[in-house]
């Protein structure tokens, strides 16, 4: 089976250069938000959790103003490195 | 010492024992009324939301995706080897019955996000024509015809999306928000052998409105249609 971090296709006209930064987001997505809970017995660090959001909306965002973005993506705090430095 | 869930399966024909999971961990399984849990041992009461965790979580159930359709817990599932077995044990029948949902199949992430579309209504009435409290009632009256006219347009861009896609799943999660740019994110469960019919479908769609941007992603571990919890709970109406 193929691995959706080879498969993540954005629309036609966008130019989304980091693809590694999008399959992340998308796990994020998916592994955070979804799943088999059992009750009472989930326990995560809440403190990165804030970048976590940051980082989807910066996705959300930056899709309509990729160019910008890129060119600008040494001023922000990004997911990436928000989580760099967590681990 | 607690265990790291990563999620439940019917059957494993081979139950690889090299994955590393969470803290370098390797992944065991516990086997439970015919069920299958894959978990590591997990010394920490917290688990980090790293990079590196939410990888390894992934790349656990994804694994245990080669084989069969897993039910994948929520990330940070840390629980008792007694209270799993306890879980497992107690939700027997709800876990097969999702399992069977799931059986074969794999999901399918698509995101449209938008530039709000259509042009503003025209206002009924100059604001230098009003006073105070009328121009602010008429701000607010704009503000609700426009929020009304983005459902519609919201609303007929996940209705021509659901048709488009109908043929090839099982079932679906749609979450609309009008009034945000990530306008529509769709979670389609399909059958594994469906996935390029899928891809296809949702290419030609977007070659239909090019002014949507597409966010396609896939397979993905059935991690929307997992929970049985979260079901009982909408059924009787707790929140």
């Amino acid at each position: 089976m193929s691995s959706p971090f080879d498969q993540i296709i954005v629309g036609s006209d966008v130019e989304f250069a980091d693809d590694a930064e999008l399959s992340l987001l998308e796990t994020l997505d998916h592994v955070l938000n979804r799943g088999l809970v059992i009750a009472g017995e989930i326990t995560i660090a809440v403190a990165d959790v804030d970048l976590i959001f940051v980082g989807l909306n910066v996705l959300v965002s930056s899709v309509e103003t990729a160019n910008e973005v890129l060119r600008e993506r040494g001023k922000r705090p990004t997911l990436s490195a928000g989580l760099t430095e967590a681990e | 010492m607690k265990l790291y869930a990563y999620c439940v399966a019917e059957c494993l024909s081979y139950r690889d024992e090299t994955i590393p999971g969470l803290a370098d961990r390797l992944v065991r399984y516990i086997e439970v009324e015919e069920l299958i849990v894959a978990v590591s041992e997990f010394q920490s009461d917290n688990v980090g939301v790293t990079r590196q965790n939410i990888l390894r979580h992934d790349a656990v159930v994804r694994r245990v995706l080669t084989q069969t359709t897993p039910l994948p817990f929520r990330f940070g599932t840390l629980v008792t080897e007694e209270s799993l077995r306890s879980f497992v044990t107690a939700r027997r029948n709800a876990l097969l019955e999702r399992l069977a949902l799931v059986h074969d199949a794999v999901e399918m992430s698509v995101k449209i996000i938008w530039q709000q579309i259509g042009d503003d209504p025209p206002p009924i009435a100059s604001q230098s024509e009003l006073g105070v409290g009328a121009a602010f009632l008429q701000s607010k009256r704009d503000e609700l015809r426009g929020n009304e006219r983005l459902a519609t347009q919201a609303n007929e861009i996940a209705e021509w999306l659901a048709g488009g896609l109908q043929d090839l799943i099982r079932k679906q999660v749609v979450n609309i928000q009008p009034t945000q740019k990530l306008v529509i994110a769709g979670s389609y469960l399909i059958d594994r052998s469906s996935e390029s019919g899928f891809r296809g479908s949702v290419s030609q769609l977007e070659s239909q409105r090019p002014e949507l941007h597409f966010l396609t992603s896939g397979p993905w571990p059935p991690y929307t249609f997992a929970n049985i919890d979260l079901e009982f709970e909408t059924q009787f109406g707790v929140s």
